[in-house]
């Protein structure tokens, strides 16, 4: 992110603030998307970051610190998006390509186990999740985005694994018993 | 077997295969039109203790290492001198209070409550497991100004929170609730947590439960919820620089309030509500380039700072006169050294002591802090700090005795502090209900009318636990009640404050019930709402927990409903013991036959799989047919349902993902189908994409299942 366009967005140029949020908009919707699961809300953390982020900017002392200032905001918001409530609602989203084969199956296994234990995972530990082993952030970053302690973001890391292990492991279990009666 | 990092390389693998390219075009437009008609808000302004940092980065570094030692024993000299006239040395502080748990794992164990005063730690209370619904695990304390603690344990079938007294005047009393941490209110008879929807706030004697449906932004503060001292609501953050309280009935109040500080956890928030914290505008930990604090009220201004010392941050709270304590850490790749700091409110710094740490991780520097405060004596008269280990390894749990400056080795949770006098006293009584029948808990089923249009029966679930009792109609509808016993035969039901059954003018019923080989029945002996005897009046059969995945004793021959399926099933009249398995669409048994053998049953929910695999058919001719937009399917045999299907067209490939359903594929030629549940029981659908430069999209849905599977008679 350049600082000049931070600057320039602190003093009131819109202009500015948009080439800001254009470059960073697409990282805030893949982190908001893989910890949601959900596009529209995904879609309203962004709206909600990127425009707290303009109302805000002026108190943000250093300037190189946007990204991880603007990270912090959206983990804010996706809080927010959990907080008020579950919805029953269909959503659409786009799919990458998936070549029909053997492989392919297996791999779309996979991924609908994972997607599967993932679901059940709390909302702060799936953010952690997604902080770690897709933007792959340092602890203090993941800390600093969370607004927790070091401490807590380590434990935290420590009990979400844990906690995507045991789901893995139970749907595993069930696939077996399944196998064992047929 | 997966490995831990075979773990971390599938997640990593899959958050990248699955995340978008790019956000959606009108996304950014949406924003810049909002940012288009929003003000900015102003900066702020510097604080009152601005000159004293100017003054700080002015001296000379010489001229400051004069300056600091001069305050160094100007500070020991008047600290020592006050603590000889403050503090008789036989006058005890407020006592330390601990909690240990015997050996978790071990099924009988219990728990320990310990006072630790000076340097000798003496037991105050022991309860066995069974005293705590059998106990397998402790993971969290916290102690009330009224001497009651709330213990965090695990208990079958789920956590709960376990209320007792210090002084083991009263008897325990558990309570169902979520949360890893709660925090007392000042009144010392309701205890807060928060969830995924906000706060919720149990009253502990009369079990009543409520919810503050906070605003966008709840409790931003590193130590969790902080209750105004009043008790009208908690200390929230929802904004840069907007401290407030969230009041009970949800509104939130802008300004400073004083705080209540139960001495666990450093102390972020001053007496007059002014927050404490790492960087002026936001309130993340402090990072490894930190060197300053900040004062957050009205305004941020800096309060300390210390630029150009080879140290970091470790952690930091006020002093109870307004002042802060600082642990600082030396920085580099070896075993570190942590300082204590107190800065008085008039800017004098000191270095009461210091006490080594483990080394820092050698790749990540910083991602451990070397020391934190887990808890501060409400007089200032001891301080319990956390150390870490090498690499980030768990270090010890000391307290300091600040007069004296020596360091303790502790073990245990710390749950709080409480006065010695309030140990001889007696305690208020917070437990004059009891709790429900050990023969009513547990779950419950069975089929009621559904209200309007939609004459198809569905299926409630009652779940009984010590002090409340749900009834779950599915999606959105849930209702609570606060339950206690009124004699062995009759149970008082009391609906919350916001009741969605329209019974608020009348909160209370009185109810006998009685179990028996069909279920538990329920009969109003005074109720004056009709919506609340319709819905709990009848009899309701032994169901599973409703969790997803779970593991019940069961009782042989028993038959029980399967939530979320209005589905009975009955289980063998045989073996010791029956352990029920349940996931998405199968539900199974391991029977104990007596001699270590264990027999595995396993059914697929016919209604899941069968009505849906015939639909399956129908979809795949779906794609062949742009104009195909409805088809019925009938159900399977065993288990009965209605599956409604429907089509539309996108462009692209698209997927349908519903919220909070348990989702499983298979993969047919050309496209994909995926069987979509619900966890609510009462929404079955099948999803397919086509692969091509034009996607169908096809959505199916049942209706709630109903059938049985008898499994005693196979």
């Amino acid at each position: 992110v350049d600082r000049i366009y931070v600057e320039r967005a602190q003093e009131g140029d819109r202009e500015a603030f948009a080439v800001l949020a254009a470059g960073t908009i697409d990282r805030l919707y893949a982190i908001a998307r893989a910890t949601l699961r959900d596009v529209d809300r995904a879609e309203d953390a962004v709206q909600e970051t990127l425009v707290r982020c303009w109302r805000d900017l002026p108190s943000l002392r250093d300037p190189d610190r946007f990204e991880a200032w603007q990270r912090t905001m959206l983990m804010r918001a996706i809080a927010d998006e959990f907080r008020r409530g579950r919805r029953f609602e269909a959503h659409v989203q786009a799919l990458h390509a998936e070549p029909v084969h053997p492989d392919a199956v297996a791999a779309l296994a996979d991924r609908d186990e994972l997607d599967r234990g993932f679901r059940r995972l709390a909302p702060d530990q799936r953010a952690i999740l997604v902080l770690r082993h897709f933007q792959g952030l340092t602890l203090p970053e993941i800390a600093e985005a969370l607004g927790i302690p070091e401490g807590t973001a380590k434990s935290r890391l420590h009990y979400a694994m844990e906690a995507m292990r045991g789901a893995l492991e139970a749907d595993a279990r069930s696939v077996v018993v399944r196998e064992a009666s047929a | 077997m997966t490995t831990r990092t075979d773990l971390d390389r599938r997640l990593a693998r899959w958050f990248t295969d699955e995340a978008p390219e790019r956000a959606p075009d009108r996304l950014i437009d949406d924003v810049l039109r909002v940012v288009e008609l929003t003000s900015q808000r102003p900066a702020r302004r510097a604080g009152p203790m601005a000159g004293a940092v100017t003054f700080w980065r002015d001296l000379t570094p010489s001229r400051r290492l004069l300056l600091v030692a001069t305050m160094i024993v100007a500070t020991f000299a008047a600290g020592a001198a006050a603590a000889l006239l403050l503090r008789p040395p036989d006058a005890p502080g407020p006592g330390l209070i601990l909690v240990r748990y015997h050996d978790p794992g071990d099924p009988s164990a219990g728990v320990v409550v310990l006072e630790h005063q000076a340097a000798a730690t003496r037991e105050l209370l022991r309860l066995d497991a069974s005293a705590l619904g059998g106990v397998w695990n402790g993971y969290a304390a916290s102690l009330g100004p009224t001497g009651f603690l709330a213990l965090g344990i695990g208990a079958a079938p789920d956590d709960q929170v376990a209320i007792l007294d210090v002084r083991g005047e009263d008897a325990v009393r558990r309570l169902d609730t979520v949360g890893d941490s709660w925090s007392w209110a000042p009144d010392g008879r309701r205890i807060a947590t928060t969830d995924d929807g906000g706060i919720l706030v149990f009253d502990v004697a009369s079990g009543e439960i409520s919810r503050v449906m906070a605003d966008e932004s709840l409790v931003r503060l590193d130590d969790g919820l902080v209750w105004a001292s009043d008790g009208s609501g908690f200390i929230a953050d929802p904004g840069i620089e907007t401290l407030g309280v969230e009041r009970l009935d949800g509104t939130f109040v802008p300004g400073r309030v004083p705080r209540f500080d139960p001495g666990v956890g450093p102390r972020r928030i001053r007496g007059d509500g002014t927050l404490l914290r790492c960087h002026a505008t936001h309130d993340s930990p402090c990072d490894p380039e930190s060197r300053s604090l900040n004062a957050i009220g009205g305004s941020a201004a800096q309060i300390w700072s210390s630029d150009d010392l080879p140290i970091r941050i470790a952690d930091f709270a006020w002093t109870t006169e307004g002042g802060i304590w600082v642990l600082t850490e030396t920085v580099g790749p070896g075993p570190r050294t942590v300082s204590l700091l107190r800065v008085d409110p008039d800017g004098t710094e000191s270095v009461t002591t210091s006490f080594p740490a483990g080394r820092p991780l050698p790749a990540e520097q910083g991602i451990c802090v070397a020391a934190q405060f887990e808890a501060m004596a409400p007089d200032d008269s001891r301080l319990v700090i956390r150390t870490t280990g090498d690499d980030c390894t768990e270090g010890g749990l000391y307290v300091l005795d600040v007069a004296t400056l020596q360091m303790v080795a502790i073990e245990g949770i710390v749950a709080g502090w409480l006065d010695p006098d309030d140990l001889e006293r007696p305690g208020q009584s917070l437990l004059p209900d009891r709790e429900a029948p050990s023969a009513m808990l547990g779950y419950w089923g069975r089929m009621v009318a559904s209200e309007g249009p939609d004459t198809t029966d569905r299926p409630a679930w009652l779940s009984i636990r010590p002090s409340r009792a749900r009834v779950d109609l599915g999606v959105d509808w849930l209702h609570d009640f606060s339950l206690s016993a009124i004699d062995d035969a009759t149970v008082r039901l009391t609906t919350p404050s916001r009741d969605s059954l329209g019974c608020g003018t009348q909160p209370s019923a009185t109810y006998r019930w009685r179990t028996s080989v069909t279920g538990l029945s329920l009969s109003a002996v005074d109720d004056a709402c009709a919506a609340r005897r319709a819905l709990l009046e009848g009899t309701f059969e032994r169901a599973l927990a409703y969790s997803g995945s779970s593991t019940v004793t069961m009782e042989p021959g028993q038959t029980y409903y399967v939530p979320p399926f209005a589905v009975r099933i009955t289980v063998p009249s045989s073996g010791r013991t029956i352990v029920a398995e349940r996931d998405w669409s199968s539900v199974g048994f391991r029977t104990d036959t007596g001699s270590g053998h264990w027999v595995l049953e396993q059914a697929m929910f016919a209604g899941a799989e069968d009505s849906l695999a015939d639909a399956m058919s129908a979809v795949e001719a779906a794609f062949d047919d742009p104009g195909w937009t409805s088809t019925t399917v009938a159900g399977a045999p065993a288990v009965t349902g209605t599956l409604h299907v429907e089509a539309s067209e996108g462009r692209g490939r698209t997927s349908l993902w519903l919220e909070d359903m348990r989702v499983g594929s298979v993969l047919q030629d050309g496209a994909r189908v995926t069987l979509v549940q619900s966890d609510r029981g009462d929404i079955y659908s099948i999803v397919a994409w086509a692969e091509g430069p034009s996607t169908t999209e096809v959505w199916a849905w049942a209706d709630a299942l109903t059938g049985s599977i008898d499994f005693a008679s196979e």
